[in-house]
C-alpha cells in the first residue's frame, strides 16, 4: 500500500491506547510498592469483563450493576492475588514472585473456562449505536472508545490528586521509596501493599468492563493475550515507576501498534504489531532503559 | 519457613558431611530390584495399554524436553523465559517446512529444528547481555508474542492457519515407535544436561546464576557462558519442537500459544523442581498422565461434569501446585526425586535436596 | 571438555538410531498399523475415471463386520467453530432413520477437533487407530477438513466432507467431497454478485490461511468472468483479536467503499470483524460461501448485534431449516422420535451429509471393503435431493450446485431462510 494512513490509525491508536494505559497503571502502582512485575494483570482485565457479563447476562441486573459486580471482581481478584500468593512470597527474589504470578494466571486461565465454557461471550457497549465520525480524519469513533479515553483521563486526574495530596497516596509512595524507614514513622506496609494491588486489580477491570464492548467479544484469558503485553510495554517505556509516564506509554503503545497494523499489509509482515512492540520495547530498554519519564524511585 | 535472602538455598550454604558409606550386596540388589522394577512396570504400561497411552507418553517426554530447556535459562544460569512458545514453535515449524516443503527426511527436520531453535536463543541471549532481571523476562514475553502473531503466521513459512504436514519418520510411525524415538532423545538430552553440570560450563553457570558481577571478577567469560546456556536451551528447545510436530502430524499456530506452552512448561520446570532434571521429567510424565488417566477415572466414579473438563481441571490443579511449591517446597518434586537418584548410585537414602536445590531465579534489581 | 559431550552426543545417537530402527520395525508389524505419513503416491489427476487403488493394509475391512459398519465423524464443538452441542446429538440421525444398510446398522463415533487442525488430525487418528472406523466425515472448517483428509489418505481410510480447498486435495484417492469445493463457488458467487445483488464494487477478506488460496483464486476468476471491480482485497490471521480486527475494518472502509464483501474466516471471527466494519459506519452487504458460517446460531449472534444491516447471504450444501419440512421430511421426524421437539440446521446439515454418505454406502454393496468403497464411489453420480447431487466423473470435487441461505434478522430468533435452492448457475 502505497499511501500512508495517518489520521486512522491516530484515532485508533488512542483509543486502545487508552485502555493499554489504564492496565499500565495499574502495573506501575505494583511495581511501585512491591517491586513485582505483576503477569496476572490480564486476568484482572478477564475477571471485569466477566463480572459485568455474569450480571448483565445471568443475572439480569441492570447495566450499571452489572458494571459495578465486574469492577468488584477485579478488586477482589487483586486483594486476594495479595494476601494469598504476594505476601508469603514477599522477601523472596523478584523472578519468583513473577513466575508465581504467572502461574496464577496459568490458573486462572482454566477456572474461567471450566465456570463460564471455552466459548466467546457477548460484550454490550455502555452507549450503543453508531458513534461519531471523527472531524477530519475519515473514521468513527463509537461512544465506547471515547469513553475509555475520558476514563484514561479521569484516572489520571485522580492518581495525581491520590499521591499528590492524600495523605494515603503519600504512604504509598513512602512505601516505595524508602520501605524501612515508613515503618518506622508508623506505616503499615501490609495495607498500603494490600491498597496497591486493590487499586491495580480495578484499573485493570476497568479496562476491561470498558474494552470488551469495543470488540463485542471475550474470551477466557482475553486480557492475558490481547492487553498483557501492550500494557507492559507501556510501562516500561513510562519509565515503570512513573504513573503519568505509563499514561503517555500507554497511548505511545496504542499509536505505534495502530500505526504498524494499518499500514502494514498482513500479507508483507503479519503482526505488525507484536513486532513493532518488540522494537520499540528493545529501543527503550537499550537506549534509555530509565524509559522516558522514569527515574530511580 | 524459612525466609531466603540470598538466592542459595540455606541447607546448601553449610552442607551437612556424610560419610560415604558404601552399600553392601544386599545393598546394591535392592537398588537393581527398584530399577528393574521401574523398567518392567513403564514397559507393561507401554505394551499392555492401547497406543494412544504411548502417544500421551510421548507428549510427557516432549513436555519434558522443553521442561529441561527452561531449566537451563532459570536453573542453570539465572535466566528467564516467558517466550517459550516461540523457542518451541520455531523448531516445530522449521521442522516441519523442512520435512514438508524441502522434502527432507525427518531427521533433517529434527536437526534443522534444532539448529534454528538455537539461532533464535543466541539472538535473545544477545539482548539478556544488555537487559536483566524482569525487563528482560519483559522481552521474553513479547518475543513470545512475535513468534504467536507474526512468524507462526508467515503464510509461506507455515501454511497460515492450514499449518504445515509433519509426518513421522518411517519405522517410527506408530505411537509406540514413536514413543521409543522420543524416549531415545529425551535419554541424549539427559546425557548432554548431565555433562553440561558436571563440568566446568555447569559451575561457570551457577557462578552467573548467583552473581553476573561476581563471575566476572572470578575470572568467567560471563558473555560466552550466558550465550552458551541460550544456545543449549535452545537445542533443547528446537528438538522439543520437531518432535512435539510430528507427534501432532500437523504443526498449527494454534498450538503454540503462551497459555498452552510457555506457562505449562515453566510451571512443569518449577514444580518438577529446577535443578533437578530427574524430577522435572517425572513430573512433566505425571502431568500428562494425569491428563490422559483423570478423564477415565472419572468417567468410572460417574462424574461426566470432571471428565468433560479433565485437561482444564488439571492446568488449573498445576498452577496451585505450582504457586504452593513456590511458597512452601522450593525443591519441587526434587525433594522425592533427588534422594532416591543418590540412592541409587549408592549413598545411603537421605530425605532432602542435596546441593545445589531450589526453585529461585536470580534476584536482579532493575 | 566439549569434545568428551560431542563424543558421546555421537555415540549416542549411533547406539540410538540401531535401536531405533528395531523397535520400531518390531513393533510396526506387531501393531499392523498401515505405515503411514505424508506419502502422496503417483499423481492420478488424468486417471480418475479408472480403478484407483487406495493404500491397501491390514485394515482393508476394518470398521466392518457382518452386521455393523462404523463410521468417524469429527466438527468443531469448541474453539472459533460454531460450537454447538447438536453435531453430536444429531450425529447418527440419518442411520437411525434408515435403520440398515445392506444389512448392517451403522454406528457413528464422534471427536471434537476444536477447530484446530492438528487436533482434527489427532481426532480422526484416534477414531481411526482405537475406535476402528471404517470411514471419516468431517462436519465442517476448511482447515480441519484439508488435514484430516490428507492423514485419512496416507493411512487409506475413505474421507468424506463439504468441499473446501482443492490444492493438496486434488491427488487424494480417499477424500471425496460432498459439496462444491470453494474454488468452483467463487465463481458462482462472483454470478451472484453480479446477477442476484446487482453489486459491482466487490471486496474479499480471507483468513490467511494456505487452504484458502484456490477459493481467492476461483472468486477472482470469477470477478473477471462477471467484470466486477474488486476494491479491496485483504487478508487477516486466522486467529485475529480486538485491534487487528479494528484495523482490518478501517482498512477495509476506508478507500473505495465497497457494495459487496466476500468474507472466508471462522464463525467467531466473522461475529467479530462484522462487528468491527459496522462499528466504522460501514454498511456491506455480505456475501460469501462456507458451511459453519451459514450456521443460526451465527445468524442470531449477528442479528442480535445488529452487526449486519446491510443484510448477508451465504452458500451452503443445505437449506434453511424452515424447509427440511418440505426438502426431507424425514429429517424432523426422527429428530422428534429420538430427542423429541424440533431439530436444528446443524444437526439437519449432518443428515444431508449422512444420506449422500448413505447412498455411496449402498452403491458399495455387501462386500465392503474400503477399496470397493473408493471404487463404488469413484466416476459415479449420487443424487439424495437432501443435498445437490453429486457428480465424480471427472474429479473427487464432485458437488454440482448450491443453496443460498439469506440471514432474516425479522425471526425470532434470527435464522438463515432459503433464498434460492439446487442453484448450478446464476
Amino acid at each position: 500500500m502505497l499511501a500512508f494512513s495517518v489520521a486512522q490509525p491516530l484515532v485508533l491508536g488512542i483509543s486502545n491506547g487508552a485502555a493499554i494505559g489504564l492496565v499500565a497503571i495499574g502495573l506501575v502502582l505494583i511495581y511501585k510498592s512491591s517491586r513485582v512485575f505483576n503477569f496476572v494483570a490480564g486476568e484482572f482485565v478477564t475477571l471485569g469483563a466477566f463480572g459485568t457479563y455474569v450480571g448483565d447476562k445471568v443475572l439480569k441486573l441492570p447495566y450499571p450493576l452489572a458494571i459495578a459486580l465486574g469492577l468488584l471482581f477485579g478488586l477482589m481478584a487483586g486483594l486476594v492475588t495479595e494476601r494469598l500468593v504476594i505476601r508469603p512470597l514477599a522477601n523472596r527474589p523478584r523472578v519468583t514472585i513473577l513466575v508465581a504470578t504467572a502461574a496464577l494466571a496459568s490458573l486462572l486461565i482454566p477456572v474461567e473456562i471450566i465456570i463460564g465454557g471455552a466459548k466467546f461471550f457477548g460484550a454490550r457497549p455502555i452507549v450503543g449505536g453508531l458513534g461519531f465520525k471523527v472531524p477530519v480524519a475519515d473514521v468513527y469513533m463509537s461512544w465506547q472508545q471515547l469513553i475509555i479515553v475520558c476514563t484514561l483521563a479521569a484516572a489520571g486526574v485522580g492518581l495525581a490528586w491520590f499521591f499528590g495530596r492524600t495523605d494515603l497516596g503519600l504512604a504509598v509512595l513512602a512505601t516505595s521509596q524508602e520501605p524501612t524507614a515508613s515503618r518506622l514513622v508508623g506505616i503499615r506496609l501490609n495495607r498500603i501493599t494490600l491498597l496497591t494491588w486493590g487499586l491495580a486489580g480495578l484499573l485493570g477491570a476497568v479496562a476491561g468492563v470498558l474494552l470488551a464492548p469495543v470488540t463485542s467479544q471475550f474470551q477466557a484469558g482475553y486480557g492475558t493475550t490481547t492487553v498483557l503485553i501492550a500494557a507492559f510495554t507501556a510501562a516500561v517505556v513510562g519509565g515503570m515507576t512513573s504513573v503519568p509516564g505509563a499514561f503517555v506509554g500507554g497511548l505511545l503503545v496504542g499509536l505505534v501498534q495502530a500505526f504498524a497494523q494499518i499500514n502494514i499489509s498482513s500479507k508483507t509482515l503479519p503482526g505488525a504489531n507484536s513486532v513493532a512492540t518488540l522494537v520499540m520495547l528493545l529501543a527503550v530498554l537499550l537506549v534509555r532503559p530509565t524509559g522516558l519519564l522514569g527515574k530511580e524511585a | 519457613m524459612a525466609i531466603d535472602l540470598e538466592p542459595a538455598i540455606a541447607g546448601d550454604v553449610f552442607p551437612e558431611e556424610h560419610p560415604r558409606v558404601a552399600p553392601t550386596a544386599l545393598g546394591w540388589l535392592g537398588r537393581a530390584a527398584f530399577v528393574v522394577v521401574v523398567g518392567a512396570v513403564s514397559l507393561y504400561y507401554v505394551l499392555h495399554f492401547e497406543p494412544a497411552h504411548s502417544d500421551v507418553l510421548a507428549t510427557g517426554v516432549i513436555v519434558g524436553i522443553g521442561a529441561l530447556s527452561l531449566n537451563v535459562l532459570v536453573g542453570y544460569s539465572g535466566q528467564i523465559s516467558l517466550g517459550h512458545q516461540a523457542f518451541i514453535g520455531i523448531g516445530a515449524f522449521t521442522s516441519a517446512y523442512v520435512i514438508s516443503q524441502s522434502h527432507q527426511s525427518f531427521y533433517a527436520g529434527l536437526a534443522a529444528g534444532a539448529v534454528v531453535g538455537i539461532a533464535q536463543a543466541v539472538l535473545l541471549g544477545l539482548v539478556a547481555l544488555r537487559v536483566r532481571g524482569l525487563y528482560f523476562a519483559l522481552v521474553t514475553l513479547v518475543w513470545g508474542f512475535v513468534g504467536e502473531n507474526s512468524i507462526f503466521r508467515l503464510e509461506s513459512f507455515t501454511g497460515g492457519g492450514a499449518g504445515q504436514d509433519a509426518p513421522r519418520p518411517g519405522g517410527f510411525t506408530t505411537d509406540r515407535a514413536y514413543l521409543g524415538l522420543c524416549a531415545i532423545v529425551l535419554a541424549v538430552i539427559l546425557l548432554i544436561d548431565w555433562r553440561l553440570v558436571a563440568t566446568k560450563a555447569g559451575r561457570a553457570m551457577q557462578a552467573l546464576r548467583e552473581s553476573p558481577q561476581v563471575a566476572a571478577n572470578y575470572g568467567v567469560n560471563v558473555r560466552a557462558y550466558t550465550l552458551l546456556a541460550f544456545a543449549v536451551a535452545g537445542f533443547y528447545a528446537g528438538v522439543a519442537g520437531a518432535l512435539f510436530g510430528s507427534r501432532r502430524l500437523n504443526v498449527v499456530a494454534a498450538d503454540f500459544t503462551f497459555a498452552q506452552i510457555a506457562l505449562p512448561y515453566l510451571i512443569v520446570a518449577i514444580v518438577g523442581g529446577l535443578r533437578r532434571r530427574g524430577g522435572i521429567v517425572v513430573f512433566a510424565l505425571l502431568f500428562v498422565l494425569a491428563g490422559d488417566w483423570l478423564p477415565e477415572l472419572a468417567k468410572n466414579l460417574g462424574v461426566t461434569y470432571i471428565q468433560e473438563r479433565a485437561g482444564l481441571f488439571i492446568q488449573a490443579f498445576t498452577g496451585v501446585l505450582a504457586v504452593l511449591t513456590l511458597i512452601f517446597q522450593p525443591d519441587g518434586l526434587g525433594t522425592v526425586t533427588a534422594p532416591i537418584g543418590r540412592w541409587l548410585k549408592g549413598e545411603p537414602f537421605r530425605r532432602g535436596g542435596g546441593e545445589g536445590g531450589g526453585a529461585e531465579g536470580v534476584d536482579v534489581r532493575p | 571438555m566439549s569434545r568428551r559431550i560431542s563424543t558421546l552426543v555421537v555415540l549416542t545417537l549411533l547406539v540410538a538410531a540401531a535401536c531405533g530402527q528395531k523397535d520400531g520395525v518390531h513393533v510396526a508389524t506387531a501393531g499392523g498399523a498401515p505405515s503411514g505419513g505424508a506419502a502422496a503416491g503417483p499423481a492420478t489427476t488424468a486417471g480418475n475415471t479408472s480403478v484407483e487403488t487406495v493404500p491397501k493394509g491390514p485394515g482393508d475391512t476394518d470398521g466392518v463386520t457382518d452386521t455393523e459398519i462404523r463410521i468417524g465423524v469429527h466438527a468443531p464443538l469448541t474453539g472459533a467453530g460454531a460450537n454447538a452441542p447438536s453435531f453430536e446429538q444429531g450425529k447418527d440421525l440419518y442411520f437411525q432413520s434408515v435403520g440398515q444398510i445392506n444389512g448392517r446398522t451403522v454406528k457413528v463415533f464422534f471427536e471434537d477437533d476444536k477447530y484446530n487442525p492438528s487436533s482434527a488430525v489427532e481426532a480422526c487418528k484416534k477414531m481411526v487407530e482405537q475406535d476402528k472406523v471404517f470411514l471419516l466425515v468431517g462436519g465442517g472448517g476448511a482447515d480441519q477438513i484439508a488435514a484430516c483428509a490428507k492423514y485419512a489418505n496416507g493411512v487409506g481410510v475413505p474421507y468424506l466432507a463439504e468441499g473446501v480447498g482443492q490444492a493438496g486435495l486434488d491427488k487424494l484417492r480417499s477424500y471425496f467431497a460432498l459439496s462444491m469445493t470453494y474454488q468452483q463457488q467463487g465463481v458462482l458467487l462472483a454470478q451472484y454478485i453480479k446477477n442476484v445483488v446487482h453489486g459491482t464494487k466487490v471486496a474479499m477478506v480471507r483468513a490467511d490461511t494456505d487452504n484458502f488460496v484456490d477459493a481467492h483464486t476461483g472468486f477472482l476468476a470469477g470477478v473477471k468472468t462477471q467484470k466486477l471491480d474488486l476494491v479491496q482485497d485483504v487478508t487477516i490471521p486466522k486467529d485475529a483479536a480486538g485491534a487487528e480486527l479494528q484495523s482490518a475494518a478501517v482498512k477495509l472502509c476506508g478507500g473505495t467503499k465497497p457494495e459487496v464483501v466476500y468474507p472466508l474466516m471462522a464463525p467467531v471471527l466473522f461475529l467479530q470483524f462484522a462487528a468491527a466494519v459496522r462499528s466504522q459506519n460501514c454498511t456491506v452487504r455480505w456475501a460469501g460461501v462456507g458451511v459453519t458460517i451459514g450456521l443460526n446460531i451465527v445468524a442470531a449472534a449477528l442479528c442480535g448485534g445488529n452487526a449486519i444491516p446491510g443484510g448477508a447471504s451465504f452458500f451452503s450444501p443445505f437449506t434453511g431449516i424452515a424447509d427440511a419440512d418440505t426438502v426431507d421430511p424425514a429429517y424432523q421426524q426422527t429428530w422428534a422420535k429420538v430427542n423429541g421437539g424440533r431439530g436444528d440446521d446443524i444437526a439437519w446439515g449432518l443428515w444431508g451429509a449422512e444420506k449422500l454418505l448413505g447412498a455411496m454406502l449402498q452403491a458399495a454393496g455387501r462386500d465392503l471393503t474400503r477399496q470397493h468403497f473408493v471404487n463404488a464411489v469413484n466416476g459415479k453420480t449420487f443424487s439424495t435431493k437432501a443435498y445437490p447431487d453429486v457428480d465424480y466423473s471427472k474429479s473427487h470435487f464432485g458437488g454440482t450446485g448450491v443453496q443460498v441461505l439469506k440471514a432474516d434478522c425479522t425471526k425470532k430468533p434470527p435464522e438463515y431462510v432459503t433464498e434460492s435452492s439446487f442453484k448450478t448457475s446464476f
